[in-house]
Formats: C-alpha cells, structure tokens, sequence
C-alpha cells in the first residue's frame, strides 16, 4: 500500500479524498443532501446551518471531509464559496478569537484574498478593534460570496465562546447571513437544543445512524477493492464472509472506526493470524475506548462497567439494584448513554433492556481486571468466528498454554449456551424483516437454511422468494423441504402456487394432486387447482374443482367468484352472473367480484347492468383503476362519451400509466369530435407502449378526421406493420373520415387509392370491404346531392374492382348507395338474400323489413 | 414566490424566500407612519423573518437599519453599538454625525479606564439628535430594527442593575417623544412584560413601552403555510402521488408554523419517507412523543416555573392548561375557575384567575375567542401538552 492508500483511522480528515470516497458507503444521499443545501446557500441568499450529530467513529470527519471535497471539485461552487475548516482540536475562547481563527483558516487556502500580513497589523490592538475590524473585513471579503465554515467538536467551540461569545456570534450571523455552517458533535448539548439560548432551534441536527451489517460488508468491499484484494471481495459474498462480518459487527457495533481496524482481521483463517493480532488490536484499542470511558461522568461509567460485566441485556432495576441507586436516575442515564451511542436499548413488552452498543467496551474493563481469566472478549470471538464444531480440532492443534485456554473457555461456553452465530444470524434476519429490506432477508434466510437443514428454514426461504416472484428459486427451496418432509402439505401447494405463476400448470396441477392425496378436505387446495386449469383454458375442469372446493366450503365466496369467472370464459355468462350473486350475497363488499359480474354483463351487451356492478365496485373501491376504466368504456357503448371522458380521467389519475385508457379516451374524444385531444391521448398510450396498436389505429383514425391526409396514412401504414392480423382498427370511420372530409373530387380520388393500397399491402382488403359497408349508416344522405354520393360510389367501384377481395362489398356498396338515393326498398332486390341481410345490418333497417324481404328474394 | 426549496429549519431565510408575510409586513409599514412598533413572538416564529424581509424590501420612503441586541451586555455597549450604526450609515448619505462623533471621539473608549464614567446616555442621545437632525437634509426616513431587546435588556440588569436597565427603556422612550419623527421596531422572544417585572419586581417604576403599537407574528395562513409546504417538498424532491394533499397535510399537522413546516419536510427527507398523508402524521406524532423532544416542546411545561414564580401560580398555571388540554370546547372564566377549584384550593378569586389568564394570553399559550372564552393559542402545542402530561 502506498503513503496515498492509507486510510487514518483517528484523523480521516488526513486521507486522501479520493480513497475516502471509494470506501465511503451507507450516506450517499445524505452527501448528496449535504452538497445540495450547500450549494443552495452559495447559489441563493439562503444559508443552511447543519449539524451532524453522533458518537466518536461515526464517521462525521469522513462525511465533513467529503462535503468539502466536492465542493472544492465542483467548478460551478468552488469559485463562489470560501471555506474555513476547523478540526478537532481548535480551541478558542472568545468570539474575536472565533474570527481571528476563521480568517487564519481562510488564509492558508486563499493568501491573496486573505493576507496574513493584515491580520499581524491588527495584533496587539485593543481585543475590541480587532474583533471590530475582522468583523468589517469578513463582510466586505464575504458580500459575493459565501463563508463554508465546517465545524468538527461544535460543542467545544461553544464551551470555549460561553455564553457571551455565542451570543456575539449569533447576533453576527443574524446581522450578517454570510455563513452557512457544517458542524458535527458527538451529542446534542444545552446550548443548540435549549430554547432559552441564542442558538436554539439555530442548527438542523443530522443524527448519524452506525453501520447496519449490510453496510458494513459494503464498506470491507470497498476497502478491498481499494487493495486491489479481489478474492476478499468474492469472499465477503460467501454464507463463511457474511457471517464473519456479523461477528466483526457484533464486535465493532456499527462503529465506521472499529470496523476499518478490524479489516483486516476478515481473511484470517488459522488461529496464529488471528488471536495474536486481536490480542495487539485489543491492546491498542483499549487507551481509545478509556478515553470514551473517561468522558462519562461518574454514575455513566458504571452503568457501562456493569454492562461490560454482563452476558446478556439487563434491565434498569437490575442495575439500579446493583449500583444502590435509584430506578429512575438509571433510567434517565441510561436515555443520555443511548443518545451517546454507548449502549442499545431492546424493548421487550412494556420493559426495556439494555446492553453495550459495542462490546469492545470491555476491553476497558477485561485487560484491566483479568490477566489470570481468559479474555472473555477473545472467547466470544473465537465462539462467533468458527462453527462450534470446528473448536476442539483447533484446540487439539493448539500449542501455547493461553490459546488453549481461550479454546477451551470457548468450547465450554458452546455447551452452555446457544450458539452465537446462529443468534447473531436470526437477529439480523429479525432486523432485516422489520425494516423491509427484502434482499437481504432473502441472504440471510439462505444463509439460515444452509447452516441449519430444517424444513422450516427451507420453508422460510421458499416463501421469501416466492414473495419476491423469484419462483424458479423458490421451487428448488420447495423441493429442498419436500427432500426433508415428502408430505409436507405446505410445500407441495406452495410449489404449486410457484409453478402456476411461471405457467407451468400442468406440473402444478400434479403438485396440487400430491397435496390433495395427502387432504383432500383442503378447499384451498381445489381452488388452486382450478386456477392452473383456468390458466390452462381447461374451464370446465375448473369448474369441477370449484365445485369440489364448494363441496367442503360452500361460504367462500372467493370459490363462487372463481367459478363465476370461468364460466364468464365459456360464455355461460348467465350461469356466471349466477356464481357472482352468490359470492356477493356471501361477501356483498368486495369489488373484484362486482367488476367480474359487470364483465358478464358487458358481453351480453347489458351495459347499463355492467355500469351499474362497476359503481358498485367503486363505491367499495373508489381507486380500483381497472373498473373506472371499463365503466368508460361502456359508457362510452351507451354514447355517454362526456361521462365516460371523466371516467377515463379517473382511472388515469390513478394509474396514469395505463395506455389501454389513453387509447379508449382517445377514442370517446374521437367520437365528440376533439381529434386534436384524441391524438394526445394516443401519444400517450404509445409513449407507455409503444406497440399498442389500437392506439395507433386510433391516432391515424383522427389525423385523418382532421384531414392531415399524409401523417394519418402514415400512421395507418404503421399501425398495420406493428399487427396486421390481429388490427383494431374502425375501418367505417376511416372511409366514412375520407369520404366527408377530402377537398374536391381529385383528393378523394387520391386518398381513396392510397387507402387501397395501404389494406392491399397488409393484406387486410376484406377489413376494408367490411368497413366500406358500414360506413354506409355514417353517410347523411339528405345533405348530400345525387352527383356527389354517385360519385363517391362511382370512385369506389373503379378503384376497387380489380382487386377481388372487394368484389362483394363493391356489389353490397353499390346498391346501398342506390338505396340512399331512391329511399326504395325495392333496389335491394339486386341483391341476393345473404348479400341483402348484410346491406340490411349496415344500413341499420327494421328486420321485419329483411324477413319480408327475404321471402321476396327467394322467390 | 419560489418554486422550490430546500428545507431549511433553523438557517436563514433569504427574504426572497419569505413566505405569506406581505399582508403583516404592510401592516407595520402602515402603523410605522404613526408611531414605533414592538413585535413580539416565541422563538422560530419567523419574527426575524418578517423584519429581515422588511429590510430587504423597504417601503417606498424608508431606510431600514437591522440589528440584532442579543449580544449587547450594557447600557454603554448598547450607545456605543447604535451610534457605530447609525455613523456608518450616515457617512452612506454622505454626511456626518457631527456632535456624537465628537463626543465619541473626545471619549474614545481605549482612553476609558472607568466603565461607570462612561456616559452612554449623552452617546445615545446625542446620536438620535444627530440622525434627526440630518433627516430633514435626507429623502429618506429612518428605521431601526432591533432584535432581541428584551434579552438585552435582561442582560443589562444582570450585569448593570434594574436601574441601569430601566433607564435604557426610559432614555429610549424619551428620545421618542422628543424625536416624534423617530422610528423604531422592538422584536423580542422573550415578553419584555417579564423582564420589565424583574425591573419593577426591583422597585424601579417603568413602563417604558406602552407608546408603541404591539404586533404579534402569527402562524402563516393556511394557503401560504401550503405553498411554503409544496416548495419544499419539491425542493427536496420527495416521493409523493398528491403534491396539494401532501402540504396540506403538512401545513396542517404543523399548525402552519413556518419552523415546523421546514421541521417535518427536512425529516422526511432525511428518514427517505415519502410525503404521504399518513407519513406525515406518523413522523409528527413521532417527533411530540419523541423522548428526546427534538422540537424542545418541554419549554413550554419548564419554563412555568420560571414565568410564574409568585405562590403557588406555577401549580394553577399546569391546572389551567391540564384543564383547556382536556376540553373540546373554549372555557370561559367561571368554567374553569370550576375546574380548578374541583382540583385545587388555592385559587383566591376569579381574579386572580383573570390574572393568570392575562400573563397566559402575553405568553402565547392562550387565546381567546370571540365570546371571550379561553383555548390553547396553537392546537399543536395543545395536542403535545396532552401527550407530554398523559391526559
């Protein structure tokens, strides 16, 4: 390593920033907040007062360090900001030795704005004119830019400016706003937090949270990669390194410092690199945990000398008890030590226990007491960084007299109680759910479940993965259990579920089969299996089990509702409505089950029915996005198109990345004549999904409503490139579009033609012919003349006979054209029965009429 | 107003930034052309927001001097301070401070030995004559905001005596009356009417403020305690699916105290939560029971003992608030004049309640309505004095 990768662990404000970037982890977004309230105070006349706030090797100097790194990097900042940084040793004891300090800080970066000559000059004047005059200076120096003060031991500076000093100060900064501050502290203290003085409620206090485990393996990363130690890093993703992380945390307590100290410990395997070193590092730790301790007061220090003494977390009356003092003067010293960051608190019930935030805390207590005992601090160590198993094979190998008796203390300590790998493991997976880290409870649980073979554990991991729609993963963990347990009944349907969410029913239809051979009284179980056979299209099958599930469950009213929901998909939709009435009667509040019944509704063409069932369901469910969406729609079926444009604003606004809304919306603007709102919508919906082509169809439909003839066959061609077979497309509106909106004779010629060949060329001429034909009921024949609607069937006829696919809507075309000049019946008769039925529909006359019809043509 | 911008609880404010005061600031403004003005208002109020704003932004007329007294400790500090100020600008109008500055200058304060020889009063007095003397030269009238008197004036009878403190207040007064040209705005977060009680609790006959026109700093008005909200929020960038929802939310949960407003948003960011309804609500309730109290709301409970020092008025203080804490409805005098007494027998008469409820209202925790009943000036508070106590 060279003199530049060093990393200092008392002073990081000595190592290079670059490698105090590399390694830095857990606060990227408080930097990044940092810098941003920073830059807002050089950029406006804002100015942020910040303080970070937490104990000795937190991991305050490197964030400090950071901030003042990026801001010296930045080339927008750098020139309108001047920082003055006061480690942690500064001293000073009045407000004029505040100033003095700040401009001597100023001048070792900027010489030339700041000249020390000056400052000389003013020495050995009255203390007054000084403070005067730097006051003057800093104001002036200051009026276009911005003073960064960075602060370390804020509270030091405090004690040593007493009151009035910090009253001088505030009454400076509250008369001249040219600072913004970045202090830290290692506790929130009586001058910042009381509301009696100057500075109260002056600084944003910034809590810095220890490292989690998770984090703390991020940073060995880091400081491995920073050496170039790439199998550490592999290592570290190993069950083996994420454990030995754990037992450096249990060790280190989330503290940055004691973490970068024992780094180094991580590789070592054999028990010489090991229990030396930790017997140096002890050695060299303890002055440093000493002056922690020193720094309490009296009745502090022990409480944590008794909690070193302990084994496990202990109560407040328990100490009390044994200090001879009094519960609630524990209690409120136990609250400062935990602000402190000296011990954790662990809530159990309505009680509290408490115990070391870092264990090696003891080494105050450990080296001093026991010589002649073994260091019970190196027994835990050994206990947590190899298996229990692997102790006495280390002890037969052991020589010195001291090792063995660490080892034997050890393995001793491994038959009386737990073993600590595995309790440090399960806290951290209690952690990890609590905070809803699901990743890393997936690790652990893994980890878990390789350490400890049980089909609970497998079963645990399973169902984490499951969760997080790992399936693949979670059925290998299935069968892992099923390995231990073959007739677990929980496994054998949860790997169903699995198999089922990767479409792979057939295999889940069997797993459902082994489950249900083992209980068949399951209703559960049938209905899961009747959702593989409704994935499967096998609805009838499904139905069956429905019916087993109904059988033995008759009030579940999910069961009637799956069962509705298949029959809806054999167009029993009656039978369906039937299932819904019944699981509504059971469950009358769950919308679902409303939606699926308006859906049945829906496709017998009873949309008022259907609109009523989605009110229904958004009564119960007012941001059930889907159902405002298939309101709309049939809203829009019933030409309520201004009613269903608020629906459709509805289901946007709550998901307004629903594209198949945007497109409908699109079409009901189309259908009340906003062609320019209508296209916004289908660039929405095509923005979301760019490959919807009922948007596309839509987008070219109203291009071409607004006569912008070239970008609308474009779309068109488009629109048929993405789904040619499967087009959504309102083929009438497109002709009937063309038809009324084409200038003069020549352009309708012209668009008739390219809108040929466009359907010719994707092969889609009988979705024209069919479109021609219903476009008739669009045409207004009485505002039309006779010249024009033989003309517009003249046009038709030339352009579209030599292509055969249009040879029988030509034909139907014709003569409803006829038909709307004559406004005589008999014209149809040129028309042969089918032919005469088809003109009928489109022309959307009586059937009474077709019947008599009919009886005519065939005669 | 800003688009956005960073929560920033405790920094300065750029007046720029200053949200939903124009209404008060023009308010002063308009009561400046009649007399002086004393603004009082608890700690992070935004007082110096207000005047800090005032300053940035004159009224047509107007030339605006800040100070901030806090720091002042004597009578001698204080006259020295003000003609430093007032000589300074001066010379920005090219002119100068003729008299006091060759009284300062025959006096100059390395050649003083005796502090008692000093006399501040000649100082300050001489340079109000000064600056009224070259006003009428000036298109511009002057106006001195000091912040913080109440401490300095509490710092002065600490290190000089009630007497030395009272004569500040009077020579001050007098110069007002002399000078009725001269302007001057007192802000305080403390009540000057506690610090004038030690005054007199000394002996010493004041009531050296009641010629200016007393103004107090309200909670923003909940349109602009929401657009400050939604600044901020997007200022910082927060997650949220309802940005109106969000700051009304949080105007709400902070009883439209600007602090509280920075408070919650800078939590947000800090916790990473999104600014949603219930977040916020939960984060709020989390700060009022926080045992560390980072909103230092236990000041309210602390200081009672301190503000109500006489019998027993500490204990029928705790009673009074225990009492409109637990009622959904404003009391009116004989209602809680009931319920102390069914607790307590040492309230004397209604009025020594009357009293109580007076120094209470000058205090900011009481309010009254309309039909001159009595309720928590802020819900907020209300709300966390009903947690603090158990009720």
């Amino acid at each position: 390593m060279s003199d530049s990768d060093f990393i200092w662990r008392f002073t990081p404000s000595r190592t290079e920033p670059q490698l105090l970037e590399d390694i830095f982890v857990q606060r990227h977004g408080l930097l990044d907040d940092l810098l941003e309230k920073a830059a807002e105070s050089v950029r406006t006349g804002n100015r942020h007062h910040l303080l970070l706030v937490g104990p000795r090797g937190i991991g305050k100097t490197h964030l400090i360090s950071l901030l003042h790194h990026r801001i010296i990097q930045d080339e927008s900042l750098a020139p309108r900001v001047r920082i003055a940084w006061f480690l942690e040793d500064e001293t000073v004891t009045s407000f004029a030795q505040l100033l003095k300090r700040t401009y001597e800080l100023l001048a070792e970066q900027h010489p030339d704005e700041f000249p020390l000559e000056w400052l000389r000059n003013l020495l050995g004047r009255p203390t007054e004119q000084i403070q005067r005059e730097l006051e003057t200076r800093l104001v002036a120096e200051f009026a276009d830019k911005t003073l960064l003060l960075l602060i370390e031991n804020l509270d030091l500076i405090f004690e040593g400016l007493g009151t009035t000093g910090q009253k001088q100060w505030r009454s400076f900064l509250q008369e001249h706003p040219l600072a913004c501050i970045v202090a830290s502290t290692q506790r929130l203290f009586a001058p910042v937090q009381k509301r009696t003085e100057p500075f109260f409620g002056f600084f944003a206090p910034i809590h810095l949270k220890p490292l989690r485990v998770q984090d703390a393996t991020e940073l060995l990363e880091r400081i491995a990669a920073t050496r170039q130690q790439q199998d550490l890093v592999a290592f570290l993703n190993t069950p083996d390194g994420r454990s030995r992380v754990r037992a450096l945390h249990h060790l280190a307590g989330g503290n940055h410092r004691i973490y970068i100290v024992l780094s180094g410990f991580i590789t070592r395997e054999s028990l010489d690199e090991l229990v030396q070193p930790f017997e140096k590092m002890a050695d060299e730790l303890t002055p440093y945990y000493q002056e922690r301790m020193r720094w309490l007061s009296p009745q502090q220090r022990q409480i944590v000398e008794y909690l070193c003494s302990q084994e496990s977390p202990v109560m407040p009356k328990e100490i009390a008890l044994n200090l001879m003092a009094a519960e609630n003067t524990i209690s409120s010293q136990l609250k400062k030590l935990l602000e402190y960051g000296y011990v954790l608190r662990n809530p159990r019930g309505r009680e509290s226990l408490y115990e070391l935030a870092e264990p090696l805390m003891r080494l105050t207590s450990e080296l001093k007491d026991k010589r002649h005992k073994p260091l019970r601090l190196l027994v835990d160590f050994l206990r947590v960084w190899y298996r229990c198993e692997q102790l006495p094979e280390l002890l037969g190998n052991a020589c010195s007299a001291s090792l063995k008796m660490h080892l034997s203390a050890a393995i001793e300590r491994c038959q009386s109680s737990p073993d600590p790998r595995m309790e440090l493991l399960q806290a951290e997976i209690e952690n990890a759910k609590a905070e809803g880290r699901v990743q890393d409870l997936i690790e652990l649980l893994e980890e878990r479940a390789h350490a400890d073979d049980s089909l609970q554990n497998w079963l645990e991991l399973a169902s984490g993965l499951f969760d997080v729609e790992r399936y693949e993963e979670a059925i290998e963990c299935f069968d892992n259990a099923l390995n231990i347990d073959s007739d677990s009944e929980c496994a054998l349907v949860l790997k169903g579920i699995s198999l089922h969410q990767l479409n792979r029913d057939q295999a889940a239809i069997e797993s459902y089969d082994r489950a249900l051979r083992i209980n068949a009284k399951d209703a559960f179980i049938w209905n899961c299996k009747a959702a593989s056979f409704c994935k499967l299209g096998c609805h009838e099958a499904a139905i069956e089990c429905n019916d087993m599930a109904l059988t033995i469950s008759p009030q579940d009213a999910s069961v009637w509702n799956d069962k509705g929901f298949s029959l809806n998909d054999l167009g029993r939709y009656a039978a369906a409505i039937e299932c819904f009435v019944k699981a509504l009667e059971l469950e009358p509040q769950h919308a679902p089950t409303w939606f699926n019944k308006a859906r049945a509704h829906y496709f017998q063409g009873q949309f008022d029915a259907a609109i009523d069932c989605l009110e229904r369901s958004l009564e119960i469910d007012p941001r059930y996005g889907y159902a405002w969406c298939n309101k709309a729609i049939a809203l829009d079926y019933v030409g309520r198109h201004d009613a269903a444009l608020e629906c459709y604003d509805k289901s946007l606004e709550i998901d307004p990345q629903n594209a198949i809304a945007w497109s409908n919306k699109g079409i009901s603007l189309i259908s009340v004549g906003l062609y320019d709102a209508a296209i916004e919508c289908c660039n929405k919906a095509l923005e979301i999904e760019p490959a919807r082509s009922a948007a596309k169809f839509n987008k070219a439909e109203a291009l071409i409503a607004t006569a912008r003839w070239e970008a609308g066959f474009r779309q068109l061609v488009e629109a048929f490139c993405v789904h040619p077979e499967n087009a959504d497309s309102d083929d009438a509106s497109i002709v009937h579009f063309i038809h009324s909106k084409s200038d003069g004779p020549e352009q309708l010629r012209q668009n008739v033609e390219t809108l040929i060949g466009i359907y010719a060329e994707a092969g889609q001429l009988t979705r024209l012919g069919d479109g021609l034909v219903r476009s008739l009921k669009k045409i207004n024949a009485d505002m039309l003349s006779e010249k024009a609607l033989t003309l517009w069937r003249d046009l038709w006829l030339e352009l579209g006979s030599p292509h055969i696919e249009l040879e029988l809507p030509l034909r139907i075309f014709r003569v409803g054209i006829e038909y709307l000049i004559q406004h005589d019946d008999r014209v149809l008769l040129d028309l042969i029965t089918t032919e005469r039925r088809i003109l009928q529909q489109a022309l959307g006359l009586e059937p009474a009429d077709s019947d008599s019809m009919s009886g005519q043509s065939d005669r | 107003m800003p688009e956005e911008m960073k929560a920033n609880p405790g920094g300065h404010i750029d007046p720029e930034y200053v949200f939903g005061r124009d209404h008060l600031i023009e308010m002063i403004w308009d009561r400046l052309e009649q007399q002086c003005v004393l603004i009082n208002a608890e700690r992070r109020i935004g007082k110096t927001c207000v005047i800090k704003r005032m300053v940035a932004h004159p009224r047509q007329g107007w030339f605006p001097i800040f100070q901030d007294l806090e720091k002042i400790r004597s009578a001698d500090e204080f006259a020295r301070s003000v003609y430093d100020v007032i000589s300074h600008y001066l010379g920005r109008w090219q002119l100068i401070a003729s008299t006091a500055r060759q009284f300062y200058e025959d006096h100059e304060f390395g050649d003083f030995k005796k502090k008692a020889a000093r006399p501040w009063k000649t100082l300050l007095t001489k340079t109000i004559e000064d600056l009224m003397a070259q006003k009428a030269k000036t298109v511009q009238r002057l106006v001195l905001f000091w912040d913080e008197v109440p401490y300095m004036i509490d710092n002065i009878r600490k290190q000089d005596g009630e007497q030395a403190a009272a004569e500040v207040l009077d020579t001050l007064r007098s110069l007002r009356q002399e000078h009725p040209e001269l302007r001057m705005v007192f802000t305080g977060s403390i009540g000057l009417h506690h610090v004038l009680a030690s005054i007199n609790a000394a002996h010493v006959a004041t009531a050296p403020v009641n010629d200016m026109f007393s103004v107090e700093v309200t909670p923003l008005a909940p349109a602009d305690a929401e657009a400050l909200a939604k600044a901020l929020i997007k200022g910082e960038k927060l997650v949220t699916t309802d940005l109106d929802r969000a700051a009304t939310t949080v105007a709400d949960e902070a009883d439209c105290f600007p602090f509280y407003i920075h408070n919650i948003v800078g939590a947000l960011k800090r916790d990473s939560l999104p600014a949603d309804p219930d977040q916020i609500r939960e984060l709020v309730q989390r700060q009022l029971v926080d045992p560390n109290d980072p909103w230092e709301l236990a000041h309210f409970r602390t200081r009672i003992g301190i503000y109500y020092p006489k019998g027993n008025d500490a204990k029928l203080v705790l009673l009074i608030l225990d009492t409109l804490a637990t009622t959904d409805q404003p009391l009116g005098v004989n209602a809680l004049q009931n319920a102390v007494n069914s607790q307590t027998e040492t309230l004397e008469s209604p009025e020594h309640l009357r009293d109580l409820l007076k120094l209470l209202h000058r205090d900011h925790y009481v309010t009254r309505t309309m039909a001159g009943e009595y309720e928590f000036r802020f819900p907020l508070i209300r709300r966390w004095w009903k947690l603090d106590r158990g009720l």
